[in-house]
């Protein structure tokens, strides 16, 4: 699968310690000074015992978590765009366009049915209404999320059926990014497939993929390499 | 979108007597961005939000607005009839009471219309008509078109107040707890809707709040304010799941689970 190309992602000397001020300012290493490169068309897999920092990782690749110290740099509308320190309407268009981001929770507004999350997620990527709703129902249908579901909001949604609307939330668009945290952990065998399937489609045509897969089957099937995270040195 | 702000903030202050109500608060906001300003009670949030939009002036820094000719203008250096005009045409403010935000002497559609009408809108039956799809869009009935908004219930009247500063399609909108009164399921949906308004018309927004689930649902960013300092900013994901100084950590860690 792997290929040679200009990388998608590079991220350099990350260091991300998070101080709890009130638990007497207590400071946690987590990352320090961790690095990779991801190019196109290419899946990394992300290893190492819980609480090594993976999901942080992947956290600070999306900007949700803000290192202290390194560079991120993603491919954004044809150029490199350094996302550590960057404006906030930059890093919302990465957001928007370029990076999609399946983490382990679905986390969205109340009262919006499924079909609408996901159209919503589908409106960045055409400017067609009509086109972003049929993208939608293909994705639903791909991801085995019954029809009869889809007007309704996800919150009353078993753990596999909201993992299936995430899944569809970023799989709808054209993400050249794709930062994948456990995507198929909620799913049974048949649906796990699907997911992977559909994940390995869009690394096939290009995508650059990191991800967290505990489930050895999807890790196997998916990743063209891993990653060993080391734990950060304990300090008082 | 584009990075020419469409609101400009720079060192921004206002005391009353000896009091700092705030201190030193710049950003930048962008068409099609909502900003969330949170912060215990006191803490200087409203004062911001009255000095942005012109009705309180501040003792120092500077508002710079682009108006509709793409020109970034000083909001204090215009004339009175000038910030007047941009407030009628281009603004909104949700106040936090609607009693503040509604002509209670008139009608619910007029309340609606006269927004319309100040825009230059003329036609009785257009009027009526957006008026009445804009209380559809709030979920008030119908039926309810002619009547007095001080026969409302807060919340209805909330709603109305949304759908008055709404209607004329501003650039810019205001908001003060917008959601304070509301029951969970009517916020919810006022917050749905907003969201889309913004993603669809491409306005901007500036919601004063201390509900930190309307900002996690509502803005894009967030500044957390203290003692009238502006004491951590980001994305509202980076503050909430990331919160680094100590007053936004207390924020966090005080919401109650659902």
């Amino acid at each position: 699968m792997a290929r040679t190309a200009e990388p998608m992602l590079t991220a350099q000397a990350l260091r991300k310690s998070f101080t709890l001020h009130l638990r007497g300012g207590v400071t946690l290493p987590v990352l320090e000074g961790n690095d990779l490169t991801v190019a196109a068309g290419e899946c990394v897999g992300l290893l190492g015992p819980s609480g090594v920092g993976k999901s942080t990782l992947l956290r600070c690749l999306y900007g949700n978590y803000r290192p202290q110290a390194g560079r991120i740099r993603v491919r954004h509308d044809g150029a490199m765009v350094d996302l550590v320190g960057a404006p906030p309407y930059l890093l919302l268009a990465v957001r928007r366009r370029t990076i999609g981001y399946v983490s382990q929770f679905l986390r969205v507004i109340p009262r919006i049915g499924a079909l609408d999350l996901v159209i919503e997620r589908a409106l960045a990527f055409t400017p067609s209404e009509e086109e972003a709703r049929i993208r939608a129902m293909t994705m639903l249908t791909a991801l085995n999320l019954p029809a009869r579901l889809w007007a309704l909001p996800p919150a009353t949604f078993s753990g596999g059926e909201q993992q299936r609307v995430n899944l569809a939330r970023v799989l709808v668009g054209d993400y050249p990014i794709l930062l994948l945290d456990e995507p198929t952990a909620a799913l049974d065998q048949q649906n796990r497939d699907a997911a992977i399937e559909l994940i390995g489609q869009r690394v096939r045509s290009g995508a650059a993929a990191v991800g967290i897969f505990h489930d050895a089957d999807a890790r196997r099937r998916l990743t063209d390499r891993g990653v060993e995270l080391v734990p950060a040195r304990e300090t008082a | 979108m584009s990075r020419v702000p469409l609101l400009c903030a720079e060192g921004v202050a206002k005391s009353f007597g000896a009091r700092v109500a705030c201190r030193d608060v710049g950003f930048e906001l962008h068409a099609g961005e909502i900003l969330g300003v949170v912060g215990e009670s006191g803490s200087g949030k409203t004062t911001l939000l009255r000095c942005l939009a012109g009705q309180l002036t501040p003792d120092a820094g500077r508002v710079a607005y682009a108006d509709r000719s793409g020109a970034l203008r000083d909001v204090f250096a215009m004339s009175e009839a000038e910030r007047r005009r941009l407030a009628r045409t281009e603004w909104g403010f949700v106040h936090q009471n609607p009693r503040d935000g509604l002509r209670m002497g008139i009608s619910a559609g007029a309340n609606v219309g006269e927004r319309l009408m100040a825009v230059g809108w003329r036609h009785y039956g257009a009027i009526r008509a957006s008026a009445l799809a804009w209380l559809a869009n709030v979920e008030i009935a119908a039926d309810r078109i002619d009547d007095l908004p001080a026969g409302f219930s807060g919340g209805m009247q909330q709603r109305l107040q949304i759908a008055r500063n709404l209607v004329s399609e501003p650039r810019l909108v205001y908001m003060d707890e917008p959601t304070g009164g509301l029951d969970v399921s009517v916020q919810a949906r006022l917050l749905d809707l907003l969201r889309r308004l913004v993603q669809r018309l491409q306005l901007a927004s500036v919601v004063v709040t201390h509900d930190l689930g309307v900002v996690r649902m509502l803005c894009d960013r967030l500044m957390v304010m203290q003692a009238g300092e502006v004491v951590e900013e980001g994305l509202t994901d980076q503050v909430l799941d990331d919160p680094q100084h100590a007053y936004t950590q207390l924020l966090v860690s005080s919401i109650l689970p659902a």
